[in-house]
């Protein structure tokens, strides 16, 4: 329960900022939660990949080069495939604040013990249900 | 380890803080208020993105190869070989010897209030992490 507050109440208030303050630009927000949800499950993915003796040593040391990896990916997909018009800054400047706090909540949830199965499969639906989010923002 | 812990968190607070930032400064900038202009309006380009008059693009190219994206608002205002004269953060831009004064977008007024809360969550979520990094770090050596 506390795995998934942390994962989902930061990001839940981020992203109504974004829809109150900025709902006319409903791409800001999809950009945002396509940026964490991506990065959420990449991470998870990852930590789950992690033997559980090694856990607390190896996954403070993973997570910010994964957070910026996916940055890297998402610059990436900004400028081939989602590059209509041009290389909009905004939205990879959105993009990278949903990768950053995401980055953060995994960061916190790193603790001596590894999260369990369960606690894991939650956050990768949790980081998979915002990069739908994100992706039906972004295209309507 | 904690140390490296709490440096990762560091970074990542910071990098939030550069892309909220840049997100104000951006959205600042397409409204020209903070740029200095001066030049012959060479091109203008509407550019259409995913929802074809909610997020379309515009961009205009000075005589100088000067490349700036505007908002709607500023891309109406300029004719093609016409001289835009404009200081740094000074609110009326004059074309042909006319005044025209300029205002903020809907985009910055939203990125006025929405960015700082963004950054506040962020830079509260990365003090919870050094707060548990601490304790994580205090049982172990307890």
């Amino acid at each position: 329960m506390r795995t998934l507050s942390i994962a989902v109440l930061p990001t839940f208030v981020v992203s109504l900022l974004f829809y109150v303050l900025l709902g006319h630009r409903r791409d800001y927000l999809g950009h945002y939660a396509a940026g964490y949800g991506g990065t959420l499950s990449a991470i998870s993915i990852l930590f789950g990949a992690i033997p559980s003796k090694w856990f607390a040593r190896i996954a403070p040391v993973v997570v910010l080069p994964s957070t910026l990896l996916c940055i890297a990916a998402g610059t990436v997909t900004e400028a081939t495939v989602f590059r209509l018009a041009k290389f909009d800054e905004v939205d990879w400047c959105n993009q990278n604040l949903g990768a950053v706090l995401a980055g953060l909540a995994a960061i916190c949830l790193v603790n001596n013990e590894k999260p369990s199965d369960v606690a894991l499969r939650c956050l990768i639906a949790t980081g998979a249900i915002s990069l739908l989010v994100g992706a039906y923002f972004a295209f309507t | 380890m904690r140390s490296l812990k709490s440096r990762s968190i560091w970074l990542l607070v910071l990098l939030g803080v550069i892309f909220g930032g840049a997100n104000l400064w951006l959205t600042a900038s397409r409204s020209t208020i903070p740029l200095g202009l001066r030049g012959k309006v060479r091109q203008k380009q509407r550019l259409i993105e995913k929802t074809p008059g909610v997020d379309d693009v515009f961009i205009v190219t000075l005589d100088s190869d000067r490349r700036i994206q505007v908002d709607g608002s500023v891309f109406d205002l300029l004719v093609k070989d016409q001289t835009v004269i404009k200081a740094r953060w000074e609110r009326t831009m004059t074309i042909e010897d006319r005044g025209f004064p300029l205002s903020w977008s809907s985009d910055f007024y939203g990125m006025m209030w929405s960015m700082p809360l963004t950054v506040t969550v962020i830079t509260w979520l990365g003090l919870v992490s050094l707060d548990r990094t601490r304790q994580t770090s205090d049982e172990l050596s307890s």
